[in-house]
């Protein structure tokens, strides 16, 4: 019995960390078809990471190992957080009271090692972009943080496991449309921090719009795919966190729960696309204002919560 | 999804779409929102009745039927034409910038959420929500009034203020002869209509709407 | 305890050793130095069993009379714990200062430098440890002149010795306005001025007398630790003062005023609510308002110094919520606020510390603190910039270091406060929280400048020169460093040590603070596992890359230029500034803030030289303080006129005020005229204001919906009946 359990989180842990770069592709494919081709291959974003995993490397002779220091930190902050939050299932690999402010800080740490590593090139456009990458990352934290506090004081709990696993389920009628508030909320809270439209286009050529793809402009080889696996690994995280909380599942069998949570988070990249497709990115000086929403969403949410105002 | 679930998520979009007006840039917009947020109070009244157990009554379902032809359609139709001939300036411009003015607004929300829990009340509401969301509205409208310069805005701002009345109107559906409701329609549709001229002229004199440069014959 | 007076009596000693030397400069300074570190370490023995025991040294009663009685020392877990942070960053900095003052000593009065650290480490002593008030007091004035005259160290400069005049005014009208009258209440109750009867003395008084005494501890300590507003010394006298004692200020002389509020909370009985409701109040404005004020400085060290303002704050949180768990009953929420509060004392202190002498080192190197002109320095000096990023990652409070299990003790207590009986304690709860989430994400963009400016890129001063750190000087900052990697690493070891503390200030009995205390030692060892696992992954994906690289054919290419989107002829002056860096955030919080800006945009095809400048004043100083002072100055002229006639020996400190344009005569003369003019948005706005006014009334007047003696909602004012459930 513990060899089947053992054997079947392996293969979730093989899931989780090759998804990632397929909702990328997912994301891809929508806008594609959106304008009427075909788009790339399925598994371009794999064909991708390959090709860099086997390229060598330029250093720009401004740098320190600081610059190199910062994809591997930040790649490993993001897997060590992936082993608190549940994925698929609605287990996560560890878990313990108050994991939950233990895996924002670790994203926090990721972003502030690949911010340093982009001021550590000494251009003018990567240290714009660490600016704007640091600028919006705070800006969106109150609206994460009060999200939490409404799923803490639903469930009673401060294991995330717990605090987006069955409990919430349970708990979700008496939350009421608090949890659709706190559902928009981390919605915009994703599309911020993995820089999507409309904070940030991805897609776009011109380096004085860009915030995290004008970031990483000097990393090469090795490095640029653990940037890149990072970004896909940080949409996953985030957007699992917030179909958790859109869709709590109640305890049930893996072989009912992680095949529909992937059509979910297929869902999601596919949602993510469109809104990339149907709406421009936003004035920078708009983007403050759109986080200021997802903070009063979120703030709404926590008073409805803490008050008990809904029956 | 009970009726109370959906009552409840109704009643917290009518917040949200306070705070939307306050963030919108183009006065369209705002109307816009005015529109959709009188559009979902106008169920409102049907919606409580079916709450209490009771078959929708006529009472109900005329002072529905006045705020949807009313506030739904005729007042943004008034307010949307003075927008398009207008033409001159479509942006909102503010005292106070729209995410201080978001941020202010929720504090208000929170605040009327705060004072609501306290006030005593006669009977027990249909929804908790109603009196925390009728205040916010009410103070969100006022909000609007004070920090806005086009006069276009200020009259959202006073529309809002009376949906907030309206709301508050929810608890007393029974006690209120319904003459008295449709009189506060009336009363609502004559001043937006007076102001509608008022707002037209300015324009058509000094080619702007700006309330605020109206008071260059100040005592000073 | 005997061995704490023979710590005392060696700084003494040192003291007037290195006072007689006085010919003798560098013998002046070791002898300060090494009776510092044999203190230190006397102090580490003697707060030891105290702390791995809980155990509490008995009284002990000196033999010599002091005026009002006679002196006593004693030793438990609170002391204790502030001993030892005090003894852990003491012994530091005096062997950094040994290397940092090499340079000083033909240029300034060293000798006395390393005599009055001698004092102000005999003071910091004297104070964690008396039982009397009259030798609490005399320590408190002690360690106030000796830091008024380390402050003073460079006093040739104009702007050092008002910094120091700052310093000592604040403080002394701190401790003469409210700590005097504090102590004077309590003896006066107690009828002794023993600490030991306080709290038996205060156990029945009631609410209104105990917020009294709170209050009147919250400013004097306050002003002392730095809370805001009272904090204008604090920017001031650190960059004014020699690193180490920059150093020393920051992380144990404003700690001395938390030791003051935590033992005067250890004496009184719980508190109401609502007193805790103002140290939480105090606490986020603290926090939020030192680090955005931080962020926008660009001296290192006035910036090092409004972070000291911001941890404080989050200090202030954790008493706060402790507070709150005492006047609730909930002893877990006790544990851990009082707990996290009393961890990042010691965090601070380490990291605070090791962030100042690192600045330090890199001032040594450069000769300049302005971050403006800094750059490329982790090249030129890579053992500094990975102790400076270190530092830097413990105080945003990341994980793996020491900085994250304080701060994830404070959020605990935070997040748990949001749910239970109480919704005043789930609204402060919230708020708090969200408050520290805005800090650590404002926190990490500081330091990201701040590292990112200094230490990566190109050096921004054309004629940047900078030499390597002296050896001593990088081993000295190796105690913080490796001490905030060991707590945030092996945290189930230091976590309990502060147990004592926690107890002593909640008047805990062992077994419910044990009770409180197991869950969170077991999620706090859990952090061990996690800080372990990232260093594995580290490590992995580090050798990965490398066998990649490898593999790859070695293609790896270096000296080439920075990938500049097609531009050829990159400068060092095209860099990001720290001003250009920070500035779309300060912007964002312009309303708070007030920042100035000068700019002189560049204009034609053939353009002139064009600058941007910010520059972030001081509020409280600018708006609240100097005001006052001018008045008060203005006051005393015209007492000294009257009885001397005559010019004023001694002119009232010039205050620079800079025709700026002030917030707050802006919004008064705003309101003017707008009254004046007649705006119908006023009168609208005034009517609106009256409306809420009846609104507030009438809420505060009526009784809660919901049954009676049921908690009342989140931001009713403190005067309605917020629950004070197990106060009696």
């Amino acid at each position: 019995m513990i060899l089947v359990r053992v054997i079947a989180a392996i293969l979730e842990g093989v899931l989780v960390l090759a998804l990632p770069p397929m909702l990328m592709s997912i994301v891809v494919k929508t806008k594609a078809w959106f304008a009427g081709r075909t788009g790339p291959p399925w598994f371009q974003p794999y064909y991708d990471l390959h090709k860099l995993l086997n390229k060598g490397a330029v250093y720009s002779r401004t740098t320190t190992w600081v610059f190199r220091a910062g994809p591997i930190v930040n790649l490993a902050a993001l897997l060590t957080a992936a082993t608190l939050v549940p994925v698929l299932s609605s287990h996560s690999v560890f878990g313990f009271a108050g994991d939950v402010i233990l895996v924002a800080y670790l994203f926090a740490l990721g972003r502030l090692f690949i911010v340093l590593a982009a001021l550590d090139t000494g251009s003018s456009f990567e240290g714009m972009g660490a600016s704007r990458e640091v600028t919006f990352g705070t800006m969106s934290e109150p609206a994460l943080f009060l999200s939490l506090i409404v799923l803490a004081s639903a469930t009673k709990s401060l294991q995330l496991s717990e605090m987006i696993g069955p409990q919430l389920f349970a708990a979700r009628g008496a939350v009421g449309p608090a949890l659709l508030l706190v559902v928009g909320a981390l919605l915009i809270v994703l599309l911020t921090e993995t820089c999507r439209v409309p904070v940030d286009d991805p897609a776009t050529h011109l380096e004085l719009t860009m915030i995290h793809e004008v970031m990483v402009l000097d990393h090469s080889g090795p490095d640029f795919a653990y940037i890149t696996y990072g970004a896909a690994l940080k949409f996953l995280l985030l957007g699992s966190i917030l179909l958790h909380v859109a869709f709590p599942h109640p305890a049930q069998s893996p072989w009912i729960d992680v095949p529909l949570r992937v059509i979910e988070l297929a869902g999601l990249a596919a949602v993510v696309g469109v809104i990339e497709c149907s709406m421009a990115r936003l004035r920078l000086n708009r983007v403050p204002l759109l986080l200021a929403g997802a903070t009063v969403l979120a703030a709404l949410a926590a008073v409805l919560a803490l008050t008990g105002s809904v029956t | 999804m009970s009726a109370q679930f959906i009552t409840d998520a109704v009643l917290v979009l009518v917040i949200l779409l306070n705070l939307g007006m306050l963030a919108s840039s183009r006065l369209a917009t705002g109307v816009k929102l005015f529109a959709l947020q009188s559009l979902l109070l106008a169920f409102l009244p049907l919606a409580e009745e079916v709450l209490e157990g009771q078959s929708p009554g006529l009472h109900a379902f005329i002072i529905g039927a006045g705020t949807l032809a009313l506030k739904v359609v005729l007042i943004p139709y008034i307010l949307l034409r003075i927008i398009r001939t207008g033409e001159v300036h479509r942006e909102v411009e503010p005292f106070i910038g729209f995410t201080a003015s978001v941020f202010v607004g929720a504090l208000l929300v929170i605040g009327s959420f705060a004072v609501a829990m306290r006030l005593p009340l006669p009977m027990v509401p249909v929804s908790k929500l109603i009196v925390p969301v009728a205040l916010s509205t009410l103070l969100l409208g006022m909000l609007t009034l004070v920090s806005r310069l086009k006069a276009i805005t200020q009259v959202i701002g006073f529309l809002v203020l009376e949906n907030g009345v309206f709301i508050l109107g929810l608890l007393l559906l029974k006690q209120t002869p319904l003459l008295v409701e449709l009189g506060i329609l009336l009363d609502l549709f004559v001043g937006v209509f007076l102001m509608a001229i008022v707002v037209y002229h300015i324009r058509r004199e000094f080619d702007h709407m700006d309330t605020h440069l109206l008071d260059a014959l100040k005592e000073s | 305890m005997s061995a704490i007076l023979a710590s005392l009596a060696m700084l003494l000693g040192g003291a007037a050793l290195s006072a007689m030397l006085s010919r003798m400069a560098r013998l002046a300074l070791m002898a300060g130095v090494a009776s510092i570190i044999g203190a230190s370490i006397m102090c580490l023995i003697a707060a030891w069993p105290c702390l791995a025991h809980s155990s509490e040294a008995a009284p002990t009663t000196l033999a010599w009379p002091t005026p009002l009685g006679e002196a006593r020392l004693a030793l438990d877990g609170l002391s204790a714990w502030f001993l030892v942070t005090i003894a852990l960053l003491s012994s530091t900095v005096a062997l950094y200062a040994w290397s940092y003052m090499q340079a000083e000593i033909n240029r300034g009065p060293v000798p006395a430098l390393a005599a009055f650290l001698c004092i102000l480490v005999a003071a910091l002593i004297l104070v964690v440890t008396a039982a009397d008030a009259v030798l609490f007091l005399i320590g408190w004035e002690t360690m106030m002149l000796a830091s008024f005259f380390l402050v003073s160290f460079h006093h040739r400069r104009r702007e050092v010795r008002r910094a120091a005049w700052i310093y000592l005014i604040a403080n002394h009208l701190g401790t003469a306005l409210f700590v005097l009258p504090l102590f004077g209440m309590l003896a006066a109750k107690a009828g002794t001025l023993d600490f030991q009867f306080f709290r038996a003395a205060l156990q029945g008084e009631g609410r209104d007398m105990t917020t009294v005494l709170f209050l009147l501890g919250l400013f004097g300590f306050g002003t002392k630790a730095g809370f805001m507003p009272m904090h204008i010394w604090l920017p001031v006298a650190h960059p004014a003062a020699p690193t180490p004692v920059s150093a020393l200020l920051s992380g144990v002389v404003i700690k001395a005023g938390i030791y003051g509020l935590l033992r005067l909370l250890s004496w009184l009985p719980a508190l109401p609510a609502r007193c805790a409701i103002v140290m939480l109040v105090f606490g986020m404005v603290s926090g939020c308002l030192g680090v955005l004020y931080a962020l926008a400085q660009h001296d290192i060290k006035r910036l090092l110094a409004y972070h000291s303002i911001e941890n404080i704050g989050i200090i202030g949180l954790g008493i706060g919520m402790g507070m709150l768990g005492q006047s609730l009953g909930r002893p877990a929420l006790v544990a851990l606020g009082y707990g996290g509060a009393l961890l990042h004392v010691l965090n601070h202190a380490l990291f605070k510390g090791l962030l100042f002498l690192s600045a330090g080192a890199v001032m040594h190197a450069t000769g300049t603190g302005d971050i403006e002109r800094l750059g490329g320095l982790a090249r030129m000096t890579p053992v500094n910039a990975g102790l400076f990023l270190l530092g830097a990652v413990s105080i945003c409070g990341l994980p793996p270091f020491n900085g994250f299990v304080s701060e994830w003790m404070v959020f605990g207590s935070l997040l748990g406060g949001t749910w239970g009986a109480s919704r005043s304690a789930a609204g402060m709860g919230a708020m708090g929280a969200i408050s520290l989430a805005l800090m650590g994400g404002l926190a990490l963009a500081c330091f990201a400048k701040v590292f990112g400016v200094v230490f990566l890129g190109e050096p921004r001063g054309r004629t940047l020169q900078a030499h390597a750190t002296p050896p001593l000087m990088g081993t000295a900052m190796f105690v913080p460093a490796i001490l905030c990697a060991g707590i945030g690493i092996l945290p189930g070891v230091f976590v309990p040590l502060a147990g004592g503390g926690v107890r002593a200030v909640a008047g805990m009995g062992v077994r419910e603070f044990g009770g409180a205390m197991q869950p969170i030692l077991t999620s706090v060892t859990q952090l061990s596992l996690f800080a372990t696992l990232l260093a594995a992954i580290i490590i992995v994906l580090l050798l990965l890359n490398r066998i990649l690289i490898k593999q790859a054919g070695a293609t790896v290419t270096r000296a080439v230029m920075t990938w500049g989107c097609a531009y050829a002829k990159p400068s060092a002056r095209m860099q990001y500034t720290a001003s250009s860096f920070a500035w779309s955030l300060i912007q964002s919080f312009r309303s708070l803030l007030w920042p100035q800006r000068k700019w002189v945009a560049p204009v034609g095809l053939f353009t002139a030289p064009s600058e941007l400048e910010t520059h972030t004043p001081d509020m409280a100083e600018q708006d609240v303080f100097a005001p006052l002072m001018r008045g008060a100055g203005r006051v005393f002229r015209m007492i000294r006129t009257v009885s001397w006639t005559g010019e004023p020996a001694l002119r009232a400190i010039p205050v620079d005020a800079g025709g700026r344009a002030r917030p707050a005569r802006v919004l008064v003369a705003g309101v003017v005229t707008a009254l004046r003019q007649g705006r119908i948005h006023v009168y609208l706005a005034f009517i609106v204001f009256t409306l809420l006014a009846v609104f507030i009334m009438e809420s505060l007047s009526s009784r809660p919906l919901s049954a009676p003696g049921s908690p009342v909602p989140i931001s009713a004012p403190a005067g309605g009946g917020i629950d004070d459930g197990g106060s009696k």
